[in-house]
């Protein structure tokens, strides 16, 4: 059986740091959700959380959840649209510009 | 694995039709009568994903340091090849595009700058660029 997984890209701020992280979720398994800083370590940690659920190793496929529009703001100058959106694909971006 | 087969500062770069138009490509010098200063310049990406292995999300990291080493600007993007692509063959590699529009970010001192690029937790691209003053003009010796 193939699970989708939809790859979610957050950007967040705790004490004045901002970061971003990953978190999946899938229609195919009602409640499943699994979390990491990056996106290698979420494949990593969604697989095996998946193994456990399932008792077999099953075939992955991600998405993106995203609209191709930025998810963070920023304190000095972002460009308005920092990644035009290629027709082959979902892009999600954020740039933090810290310089004064 | 996807793999950056392009990263390069550029004046002007875009996406149409799928593919990659670069507009005076390899900028290494900024010369800046004043500071803080735009950067003036874009970011064009060009990733490689593997047939087989399509259906994963890639992600990228970009960050600007300054001759300090104090980061500038930094973010994380993320791309994925659509599932449905039309036309696409069996083991045709997907290449996609990306354009960073950096004109606007700020540049507060002189000196060699790194901007690095990591995908997917491994470093793929490090691009460095001077920022300069410009030189004075030379007068003419009067004869």
């Amino acid at each position: 059986m193939t699970i989708h997984l939809i790859m979610h890209l957050e950007a967040f701020e705790i004490d004045g740091l901002r970061e971003v992280a990953w978190w999946a979720e899938s229609p195919d398994v009602p409640g499943f959700s699994a979390a990491a800083p990056t996106v290698v370590r979420l494949r990593s940690s969604a697989l095996e959380a998946l193994v456990d659920h399932l008792g077999y190793r099953p075939d992955v496929v991600e998405s993106l959840a995203c609209d191709g529009s930025s998810v963070a703001t920023a304190d000095v100058v972002v460009p308005a649209n920092p990644i035009r959106q290629p027709e082959l694909s979902n892009v999600v971006t954020n740039l933090f510009a810290l310089a004064s | 694995m996807a793999r950056l087969t392009t990263a390069i500062l550029c004046d002007f770069a875009q996406v149409r039709e799928q593919l990659l138009f670069v507009q005076s490509g390899g900028i290494s010098r900024l010369l800046r009568q004043t500071l803080p200063a735009p950067l003036g310049f874009m970011l064009a990406l060009s990733l490689e994903v593997e047939f087989h292995e399509r259906q994963f999300v890639h992600e990228i990291k970009l960050t600007i340091r300054d001759p300090d080493g104090k980061v500038i600007l930094e973010g994380t993007g993320a791309v994925a090849p659509l599932p449905d692509m039309p036309g696409i063959e069996e083991g045709e590699p997907v290449h996609l595009p990306l354009v960073h529009d950096l004109r606007f970010v700020g540049v507060a001192s002189y000196g060699l700058h790194a901007l690095d690029v990591v995908l997917d937790d491994e470093p793929a691209a490090h691009l460095v660029f001077y920022v300069r003053e410009p030189a004075p003009p030379v007068q003419p010796e009067s004869a």
